[in-house]
């Protein structure tokens, strides 16, 4: 079966960025973040329920 | 990586870490625990929670009262600064932020309000702001220090992608009140010495999209989420994304088919789910499609034709379910 790669797949026609990219000086990128949240997720995984309850 | 000489002492010196900590939350602690702060958090509580301020009798009066104001908060001015000038490694115990020529300390929140303390530094440039940004939220603001010209903006459906502002000049002075709601926003333009306000903000309740307009024509120019959990659940499937065996598949099918969530949640669920596995994306991705009266049902439909058009495998997998 194929590998979809994430940035091939569109985004909505009307998609909104984030919350508050609009106001943050550093353009509103989460990259860093998503990277810093994995390696603290990878190191100590939430609690149940996870990120999402 | 440089670190400065008093950083690195402090690092091996646990006594120290403690005692800076403890003497700042000691001088916030009995700030927060006066009587007036504890009615306004208790005030704050119930605005949080959609009651109308004028029954918030302490928060309002706070935010009438300049000499009331001033004296609330200087109680705690005076506590930290000399405390921070004794302890300048600690740790304000207090949510704040710092940009350039601003900078905010948060005393409440509760709810969907926050009760904050803001500062504005004399802008370095005179020109003047091109864009107004739209925040769906009400705001009340006490001038608690300072003098400042500026300029408010109105209009009354901030939902068009091409609005009218209505604008007024003012000249607002210690003890004047700003009020906002969704429909406003305020530029403070010109002053001399360090501006200080009380600032209340209660946001909607089911925020609607953030907008920023070009104020000469009032054109939209670009817009970004209203809510805050949204945006968060959607850095949050960036992160189980980026961690392919921690089995979050049902999680993201769960979101991608949750009608009650945000458009723009649900559809990075359905693209998180189709890279981590594209068999069992594709049949969220068809169950999506399938649903007339979802709003995904179309962008859905359309994606699936090009998945077909792309993948063999993927249009093997639709002809064998045909």
């Amino acid at each position: 079966m194929p590998k979809i790669d994430l940035s091939s797949i569109p985004g909505l026609d009307k998609a909104q960025a984030l919350y508050g990219s609009l106001t943050s000086d550093e353009g509103g990128s989460p990259d860093p973040i998503v990277d810093i949240m994995v390696f603290i997720y990878e190191t100590t995984p939430p609690p149940p329920p996870g990120l999402f309850s | 990586m440089n670190v400065h000489p008093a950083i690195r002492a402090l690092r091996g010196d646990w006594a120290s870490q403690r005692r800076a900590q403890a003497a700042l939350q000691q001088a916030v602690a009995a700030w927060y625990g006066s009587g007036l702060s504890r009615d306004i958090e208790k005030d704050l509580k119930h605005y949080g929670g959609g009651a109308e301020l004028a029954g918030c009798a302490s928060l309002l009066g706070v935010l009438t009262d300049h000499g009331a104001a001033l004296d609330w908060v200087r109680g705690l001015i005076e506590r930290l600064i000399p405390t921070m000038c004794e302890e300048p490694l600690g740790d304000l115990p207090l949510r704040f932020g710092c940009s350039e020529g601003f900078a905010t300390i948060q005393l409440f929140s509760a709810g969907r309000a926050v009760l904050s303390m803001v500062a504005y530094d004399p802008p370095q440039r005179r020109s003047r702001p091109e864009t107004v940004l739209l925040v769906d939220r009400e705001s009340t603001e006490l001038l608690l220090c300072g003098q400042a010209e500026g300029v408010s903006h109105h209009c009354e459906d901030p939902g068009n992608d091409r609005v009218d502002f209505a604008t007024c000049t003012h000249c607002w002075r210690e003890g004047d009140q700003i009020e906002l709601t969704a429909g406003d926003a305020r530029h403070l333009l010109r002053f001399d010495r360090t501006i200080l306000t009380l600032q209340l903000m209660r946001s909607a309740e089911i925020p609607k999209v953030t907008r920023k307009f070009n104020l000469s024509d009032g054109r939209l120019l670009s817009s970004a989420s209203g809510d805050k959990q949204a945006s968060r659940d959607q850095m949050a499937l960036n992160v189980l994304g980026a961690m392919p065996d921690c089995g979050a598949f049902e999680t993201m099918e769960r979101l991608a088919l949750d009608t009650t969530r945000d458009l723009d949640l649900r559809w990075e669920a359905v693209r998180q789910s189709l890279a981590l596995n594209s068999v069992r994306g594709f049949a969220v991705l068809s169950t999506l499609a399938r649903r007339p009266k979802d709003p995904l049902a179309l962008p859905a439909a359309r994606l699936r034709s090009q998945l077909i058009a792309e993948h063999a495998g993927l249009a093997k997998l639709d002809r064998e379910a045909a």
